[in-house]
């Protein structure tokens, strides 16, 4: 619960901090002839540890560190979203896919844990469904703070040797707010050679905070992949 | 006479004169013939010729038993002739006893001779040698003749080194120092649970095949040997095989007993346990539940049928296991009849090396 609010609490501040940017940047932007925008793809990256999975066993209980350490992964994701509303900012739907790796040691004793020489590799890969809403109020706004909700679908296997040990799927939700900084001011020729060439109005550059509920809607599992991680990417609005 | 009288009469002493410069001509010319044959080719009067008919093969691992196969004949236009000694050396120059003698024996004319040598008594170095086959005319001393024919011997690879052996579930992990030779091809694995140094070993059989059949790990320096079973200690050794398929020793022995190792998913409610078994005896580590996990892994697992029932199994069993951990009434009554389903799956089990039908679990 206390992770909870804590991470409540930390999703709030990042909010009010880019509602208070939209404010600040905005007004600084410049106008330019565009053509017509209409969805939006992203790459994204940040870091991830499913602290939360405990495997519970008659003998005893095995954290995700004790075999996968205590070392972040690598979350890659790419995103995909339909612009359904562009009036009062956007609202877009999309959805987006992940994949997951952390490599480890299998545990030769549970209690105490102790290390064997077996090597295990985790894989998620994680398929969501976003709604998205971006507060752009300008032509060309600096700063666009976003929020973001969705549902998702975690398949998970985990691997010994190469052997497959363990597969399956979870289910559950998400939430994020993020900032997307327009890049185009940097090389405003570029911008204009990338949509007459590519349609492609907009780059951003995104950071994003998000909060991952996957536990198949609280059920008791062992495999619980909630966590709350950052996110930095590249954004390409056309 | 009138002829005569026209001529003037030979004397006795003319008459002598001439005969005697004729025999002079005649000793010339017989002195003569004798030295032109005498200084002809040796082999103008030989009858005897040696020919190779087959080698096999022409190159040779140097230090092995490898043998080299020659088939040759020896025939002969003089009919007189019907055997000869020979003699197989090694260098020289093809005259008799030039060489180091690798064999002997009697040929007979027209009759195909097999000579067989193993590499290793050519020589132990890597290089080509040529061995010559002499054949003596028994009835003539003069009459010889030979033949020759090259053959190459190389080294054979060597062997891995720092052979190192972990222990895994149902496996053991594999890694080697890989050979130094450049032409390796692959290495083979050969592993049994009977150490070489023990008095009893005869091969390693590699879970059931035997020393002639190796694993081919390919042409890399580490390898996972699994299918095994765990609590049985297995011995491990490693061969390199070059291009030409040559084999080097064995590499030093290795040895691990696999164990059962923990990843998340192996104690978690994640995966697929035996749920009404455990329930219904009390825990994971009954030997009816592991003899069952057993079934499952090593007899269901292993068809399409089977994987179709285990499938069908976990979607239903987690809850019914919830309920038989509510009804120790329950609880009996599925022992009741999981009982007799134990001991049939006992029975259908394939043993491991050890005869044991479950698993082994640390």
């Amino acid at each position: 619960m206390e992770f909870f609010k804590a991470s409540f609490f930390r999703s709030q501040v990042f909010l009010v901090l880019f509602l208070l940017g939209i404010g600040i940047l905005g007004p600084f932007t410049s106008a330019k002839a565009e053509s017509k925008k209409s969805a939006s793809y992203s790459l994204m990256f940040g870091p991830f540890r499913p602290d939360k999975i405990v495997a519970r066993g008659d003998q005893g209980n095995i954290s995700w560190r004790n075999v996968y350490g205590g070392g972040n992964s690598l979350f890659s994701g790419a995103e995909w979203e339909k612009e359904i509303i562009q009036k009062y900012g956007v609202l877009a739907v999309g959805g987006g896919v992940g994949f997951i790796r952390a490599t480890g040691k299998s545990l030769k004793s549970i209690n105490p844990p102790k290390t064997s020489a077996e090597s295990t590799e985790f894989q998620i890969a994680p398929i969501g469904l976003n709604l998205t809403y971006r507060l752009v109020y300008f032509e060309n706004q600096f700063l666009v703070p976003y929020g973001r909700a969705g549902m998702d679908i975690y398949l998970f296997r985990e691997l010994k040797e190469g052997d497959t040990a363990i597969s399956g799927y979870r289910t559950g939700y998400h939430y994020a707010f993020g900032g997307a900084f327009l890049l185009d001011w940097m090389s405003p020729g570029s911008a204009v050679n990338m949509d007459l060439e590519w349609g492609i109005n907009n780059t951003y550059l995104i950071f994003e905070y998000r909060y991952s509920h996957i536990n198949d809607f609280n059920k008791k599992h062992d495999f619980d992949f909630s966590t709350e991680t950052w996110f930095g990417g590249i954004m390409f609005e056309y | 006479m009138t002829g005569k009288t026209r001529g003037r009469i030979i004397t006795g002493k003319e008459i002598a004169e001439m005969t005697t410069q004729r025999g002079i001509k005649n000793l010339v010319l017989v002195f003569s013939l004798g030295l032109f044959l005498a200084l002809l080719p040796n082999t103008a009067w030989a009858t005897l010729t040696v020919s190779i008919l087959e080698v096999s093969p022409t190159t040779a691992i140097i230090t092995s038993e490898q043998q080299i196969n020659i088939i040759w004949k020896a025939t002969s236009s003089d009919s007189s002739f019907s055997s000869g000694d020979y003699r197989v050396e090694l260098g020289g120059n093809g005259t008799f006893g030039s060489g180091t003698l690798l064999q002997t024996g009697t040929a007979t004319v027209d009759i195909q001779v097999s000579t067989t040598l193993t590499a290793n008594q050519i020589s132990d170095v890597n290089d080509t040698y040529t061995i010559f086959i002499i054949v003596v005319n028994s009835t003539d001393a003069t009459d010889t003749n030979f033949t020759a024919q090259t053959v190459t011997l190389y080294n054979p690879p060597q062997a891995p080194t720092n052979l190192t052996v972990e222990a895994g579930d149902t496996r053991l992990m594999l890694s080697w120092t890989p050979s130094p030779d450049s032409n390796v091809d692959h290495y083979n694995i050969y592993y049994g649970t009977i150490s070489r140094t023990d008095s009893a070993f005869s091969n390693y059989y590699n879970g059931g095949g035997t020393k002639d059949s190796p694993i081919n790990a390919g042409n890399v320096s580490s390898y996972v040997l699994s299918g095994l079973e765990n609590g049985i200690t297995y011995y491990v050794t490693v061969e390199t095989v070059d291009t030409q398929g040559a084999k080097s020793d064995y590499s030093d022995e290795g040895g691990g007993t696999p164990v059962q190792t923990y990843g998340l998913g192996d104690i978690s409610n994640e995966k697929g346990g035996c749920f009404i078994a455990t329930a219904a005896f009390g825990g994971d580590n009954d030997p009816r539940v592991q003899s069952l996990r057993s079934f499952r892994d090593r007899v269901l697992l292993s068809n399409r049928l089977g994987r179709f029932w285990v499938y069908t199994y976990y979607q239903i069993s987690p809850a019914a296991a919830r309920i038989l951990a509510r009804s120790s009434v329950l609880r009996s009554l599925v022992r009741g009849f999981l009982n007799p389903v134990v001991w049939g799956a006992r029975l259908v089990i394939p043993p491991g090396p050890s005869g044991r039908r479950t698993p082994d679990r640390e």
